[in-house]
């Protein structure tokens, strides 16, 4: 439904987005994960036909963007909630946006309702909603030609964690109907419970993708002994890398098997508590990597390989 | 990732009709959706009240001064015009600037992707503004001639057919200008201050006797007023040359940056 073909965009001699691919089925959420600045926006306006890229291509539907007859009723965009005009109000403009799709406009105050937008707020400037709210609205417009894709940059931001559960709702009631979805993100936490995939994008490049489960379960161990420091030396002498956790208890993501460990740990007399997969390991350990906050930069890399 | 029911009704038939030859959006939508866009900001509101207001109010110069200014209906248009010509062009340079500089650009235009035909909207949104602000000057000037008449005064109706089409087309170039700068700029401030400073300066410029001659194909400030008041017969080289270097070329100029600009 949505495909991105090696899409590349320089300006001048920095290169935003390198040689980016991939593919949004329908029925599908994928996350498109990244840092700020790693060239997310820039890839969401090549697909939309705002940004000519300087190599690749996408399409919607099977055609570019520019060549769709009538877009907003193929695929909804919402690019930046704070491109609204601030004169008007929430209704003037999802009317303006229905006279363009030509959709009825007693759409509108329905597609209001379904974002949460009670009349009052119709009723007032967008000048006067918080980002929270045109985020919503934002939502609404690309909702009300009844699209059969969505593609949304951050729409959680601003979002209370009422709001991020309220869409997450809303873009699985539209994905379970055959939709497909593309939304951007600059948090892991913010998505994860959202997406079937993940696309996760580090300066301009794919780092990896594929889906929620493949990326999430790693080789990650957590496990906490009654003496830290006794574990530490004898993990340090088995060759084992670890970490140590904020809570106290060590990382172990270097494809150790449990077993492995709890050996390691009887042989030295050390009594572990706890024992357990890192679920998430993996794909924070990358995603930090990215940011540059890294605690282990190169396990990172290496779940970028996996993809 | 198992479903959960969706409290909310979204709204998605997403296995809607494949994609067939959809038609495109109209043209006459699209104009529909500017001429909206246009007049119902409170800015634009205000200007055109202004402009109204201005308009009507105009005529008491021509009533009171009744012995200084000829009681005849092309004067009393070319007094009408004032307010008209220095606003409206304003609103006509918003009207191309104003989706630049509050983006919903991000959403005009993956509505349709075909800018030019958004841009063609605009113009024949601001065109039609034009008519109905000239229409206005010669409903309100007839309205004051009448009520001159009415005083007891002597007025002559009559107003060559050369002059009512010179007027018109006057007014149109007027706004045409503003829009053509408005899509050049893309920028409401930019637009604003160089569609009001560049003719101005370029008029202090052909003092200079040498530049005179040059001045008078290029300079608006001349050439519009020859087609205003009717006079286009005699001067009808320079007006096209300045019609031509002041509204066709920033247009198509404006066109070719609005299809090429990144929209961010």
């Amino acid at each position: 439904m949505i495909e991105a073909q090696g899409l590349t965009k320089r300006y001048g001699s920095a290169t935003v987005v390198h040689d980016v691919s991939f593919t949004c089925e329908p029925g599908t959420i994928t996350g498109f994960l990244g840092p700020n600045g790693a060239g997310k926006s820039t890839t969401l306006r090549m697909i939309a036909g705002l940004t000519p890229p300087t190599a690749g291509s996408a399409t919607v539907a099977g055609r570019p963007f520019a060549q769709l007859p009538n877009p907003s009723r193929v695929v909804g965009t919402l690019l930046d909630a704070s491109a609204m005009h601030v004169g008007r109000t929430g209704t003037a403009t999802l009317q303006l946006a229905a006279t363009m799709a030509g959709v009825p406009s007693s759409r509108v105050p329905e597609v209001l309702r379904s974002v949460g937008l009670d009349e009052v707020a119709a009723k007032r400037r967008v000048g006067n909603y918080s980002l929270g709210m045109r985020q919503r609205l934002g939502i609404a417009q690309a909702l009300l030609p009844d699209p059969q894709a969505l593609i949304l940059d951050e729409p959680a931001n601003g979002l209370d964690p009422e709001g991020i559960a309220w869409m997450r709702r809303l873009l699985r009631g539209f994905a379970d109907r055959g939709g497909t979805v593309l939304l951007s993100s600059h948090l892991l936490a913010e998505v994860e419970a959202t997406v079937d995939r993940l696309v996760v994008i580090g300066h301009g490049r794919i780092v990896a993708q594929g889906s929620l489960d493949e990326l999430l379960g790693s080789s990650g161990l957590i496990v906490r002994a009654t003496d830290g420091r006794a574990l530490e030396r004898a993990l340090d002498e088995a060759g084992l890398r670890y970490v140590l956790r904020e809570d106290g208890a060590l990382g172990v993501d270097d494809g150790a098997t449990a077993e492995q460990v709890a050996r390691i740990a009887r042989n030295a007399g050390v009594l572990i508590v706890e024992l357990r997969p890192d679920d998430r390991a993996g794909l924070e350990d990358l995603f930090f990597s990215l940011t540059g906050h890294g605690h282990d930069a190169e396990t990172g890399i290496d779940v970028s390989e996996v993809a | 990732m198992t479903a959960t029911t969706a409290e909310q009704e979204a709204p998605a038939t997403a296995q809607a009709a494949p994609i067939g030859p959809r038609p495109g959006i109209p043209f006459s939508r699209l104009l529909r959706v500017e001429w909206r866009k246009s007049v119902d900001t409170r800015s634009a509101r205000w200007l055109l009240g202004i402009v109204a207001v201005l308009t009507a109010g105009s005529m008491a110069i021509p009533l009171i001064w009744n012995s200084d200014i000829p009681q005849e209906l092309p004067a009393y248009l070319a007094i009408s015009q004032i307010g008209l010509v220095t606003l409206l062009p304003v609103v006509a340079i918003m009207t191309l600037t104003t989706e630049w500089t509050q983006r919903t650009v991000l959403t005009t235009f993956t509505q349709e992707p075909r800018r030019g035909r958004v841009v063609g909207a605009k113009v024949v949104t601001v065109s039609m503004l034009a008519i109905a602000a000239t229409a206005l000057a010669f409903a309100v000037s007839a309205a004051a001639l009448a009520l001159s008449a009415g005083l007891g005064r002597d007025v002559e109706w009559s107003i060559g057919a050369d002059v009512a089409a010179g007027f018109t087309l006057y007014i149109l170039l007027t706004v045409l200008m503003g829009a053509a700068f408005g899509a050049i700029f893309q920028s409401t401030a930019l637009a604003i201050v160089l569609y009001f400073i560049v003719p101005f300066a370029w008029s202090l410029l052909t003092i200079v006797p040498a530049l005179d001659e040059v001045g008078e194909w290029l300079d608006t400030s001349r050439t519009f007023q020859w087609l205003a008041e009717g006079e286009w017969d005699a001067h009808a080289g320079p007006i096209v040359v300045s019609t031509t270097v002041w509204v066709l070329v920033p247009l198509v100029l404006g066109v070719v940056r609005t299809l090429r600009r990144e929209v961010k």
